[in-house]
């Protein structure tokens, strides 16, 4: 398991094996909380601690996870809700994100959006539900709009928080180097609120999943969503149960896809979190 | 002569005090509050029961909590969390909830629908003109539901196939008018409001007559074994309430249909009501054949594996309370 050595400056460092990487004690606490979790759901359904004794237990929920997973159904819905959830992210991307770096940038432009942007905000996506359906001619464009909805705001924010943070000397030293606003823009604006607007992406990224389940319920055929409100009507508890956590998972793998992204392109951010990290983490 | 007239005077007494329902009607005189679950919007003779609280002549002193449930999942749901032991609930919900909790009662039968609470509706622009053209088209349910059942009927007498898409009515009637769905089929006051709205066109004949009596549903009164435990003259006078809700909707049914409009705060217009309320049918009675029925239900939904056991609807009906009132009726 021992890793190779190599020097840097005269100390010596231990390079990690590939599989001291997987195994090693922060893997293993990892693993321990999240069995924890189970044990403790069991123990409290088992004893019935307050009204847990309602709720499904685990070896229940494994069965009916084992039961719908191992159909076609299952696949068919993670697919669904997958294209609704990306579809709607996205759009709300490509939509939030030069709407935010321009109202972050122009006064102007500020003015005659930002207010509108402040009310539609805390409108929940759920009450979006039947304008999706009136107003949008697809229904799978209906789904993916709530999800948009709730992604949109973070992004928006993020972006235009991200603008107004960057360091005013910036925009100062460009103007005396004679730089126009276009290559202001392109060049400080742009780069400048990227980190923020990773960090709204991911947020959006989370909100869209949790959306989804609110979405769906318009769907009517397929969807991790919709298999949890049918499980309700249903009364089929430990599936309701089995797509919460899925939805966990797969919410868990996009946020981690936006992160890695987010990495390689915008890489001071890297530097950024991992010195706060450093600082805030006792090792 | 003075003996004559203390016996006309007894003799007025006696008539007047029998002719007063509360004296001479009265089950159970003990003080109770209890918990009743129902759906007014789905099920709409419940408002009735709850305006003009017919269990008051045989049971006094208890006083009705009435806990609200938009569709009765909502309260098979609250039942499971314990939060209610005695509700009125569609059959598939009822048998749904048998299936979870063995200790739901089924005591009374509540409306005892046959094929006129079906329609199925298309679009006004639709090219469909006929129940066989639906097939290979989308149409919009709750699966699960009686309706659901209805379609699957339609389907296998009519030898076609169409896609059932899982649908609440109201997100369904915004999908027909947006054109995302080729036709829907609901239950009363959805069919009713569609027609009133000119949301769609219902295809001939508006009805599912033809394929009775599969299509016949019963929706219960559900007891828990504790409620009926513990309040047996409680739950017979509230069975023997429904009796009479079912004889007044019958003969007044206008008065009927604005009593629901005003416990429905005037949200569903009035003509839609009268005309969902007309379209209801009641059992007087609870026998085989309820229970025949039940049991077709409870076959759809196995079938289907929305329930995962077998449900015996002999076992599970209760028939014990209707039978008693209505032989104390008949000797009456």
């Amino acid at each position: 398991m021992a890793g190779t050595h190599y020097e840097v400056s005269g100390v010596v460092i231990e390079k990690p094996s590939p599989l001291s990487k997987v195994f090693n004690i922060r893997t293993i606490l990892k693993f321990i909380s999240i069995a924890s979790l189970f044990i403790i759901w069991t123990l409290l359904v088992k004893f019935n601690v307050y009204r847990f004794g309602l709720l499904p237990n685990p070896a229940d929920v494994l069965t009916w996870g084992i039961e719908w997973g191992g159909g076609k159904i299952f696949w068919i819905d993670i697919a669904y809700t997958f294209a609704r959830v990306w579809g709607g992210v996205l759009t709300a991307c490509l939509i939030a994100i030069p709407m935010g770096l321009m109202i972050g940038w122009n006064k102007v432009f500020s003015d005659f959006t930002f207010p509108m942007v402040e009310i539609l905000r805390p409108i929940p996506g759920i009450a979006y539900i039947p304008v999706a359906i009136m107003f949008l001619p697809w229904e799978e464009a209906s789904t993916a709009f709530i999800c948009f909805i709730g992604a949109f705001f973070p992004i928006i924010v993020n972006t235009i928080t991200g603008v107004k943070t960057i360091d005013r000397s910036y925009f100062r030293a460009a103007q005396c180097l004679g730089s126009n606003p276009r290559q202001i823009f392109w060049h400080i604006v742009v780069p400048g609120a990227l980190p923020y607007i990773s960090t709204g992406m991911a947020l959006g990224m989370g909100i869209g999943w949790m959306a989804s389940v609110a979405g769906e319920m318009i769907s009517g055929k397929y969807g991790l969503g919709y298999r949890i409100w049918e499980s309700y009507t249903l009364i089929r508890y430990p599936l309701i149960v089995v797509g919460m956590i899925v939805i966990g998972f797969l919410g868990l793998a996009s946020s981690a896809a936006i992160r890695y992204a987010t990495k390689r392109v915008v890489p001071w951010r890297k530097a950024i979190t991992e010195s706060l990290d450093q600082s805030i983490t006792k090792r | 002569m003075k003996f004559k007239m203390v016996m006309i005077s007894l003799l007025m007494v006696v008539f007047l005090l029998s002719s007063v329902p509360v004296f001479a009607q009265v089950i159970s005189d003990e003080k109770a509050k209890i918990v009743w679950g129902y759906c007014p919007y789905g099920m709409l003779e419940t408002g009735v029961m709850k305006a003009k609280q017919f269990w008051k002549p045989y049971l006094p002193n208890v006083d009705v909590e009435w806990f609200f449930g938009l569709y009765s999942p909502h309260l098979v749901n609250n039942w499971i969390a314990g939060k209610i032991e005695l509700a009125y609930l569609g059959n598939m919900p009822s048998a749904m909830l048998r299936a979870q909790k063995p200790d739901a009662k089924w005591v009374g039968i509540a409306v005892y629908p046959h094929g006129n609470v079906g329609a199925i509706f298309v679009p006004s622009n639709s090219k469909i003109q006929s129940v066989k053209e639906l097939n290979g088209k989308s149409v919009a349910t709750g699966v699960g539901s009686s309706h659901h059942r209805i379609l699957e009927e339609v389907m296998r007498q009519e030898n076609i196939k169409f896609d059932i898409l899982n649908q609440a009515p109201e997100v369904a009637i915004g999908n027909l008018e947006a054109g995302k769905i080729d036709a829907f089929c609901y239950w009363p006051p959805y069919i009713e409001m569609a027609k009133h709205k000119n949301i769609g066109r219902i295809l001939p004949p508006g009805h599912m007559k033809k394929y009775e009596p599969n299509v016949n549903a019963i929706w219960t009164i559900m007891a828990s074994e504790n409620f009926a435990k513990k309040n047996p003259k409680i739950l017979k006078g509230i069975i023997k309430a429904d009796l009479d809700l079912h004889k007044f909707v019958k003969e007044k049914p206008d008065e009927a249909a604005q009593i629901v409009f005003k416990e429905l705060e005037e949200k569903i217009p009035l003509q839609v009501l009268k005309a969902s309320l007309a379209s209801y049918d009641y059992a007087d009675r609870f026998d085989q054949e309820h229970i025949d029925v039940m049991q077709r239900d409870i076959d759809f939904l196995f079938s289907k594996g929305f329930v995962k056991k077998e449900i015996k609807a002999s076992e599970w009906a209760d028939t014990s309370y209707v039978k008693e009132i209505l032989s104390e009726m008949k000797k009456k």
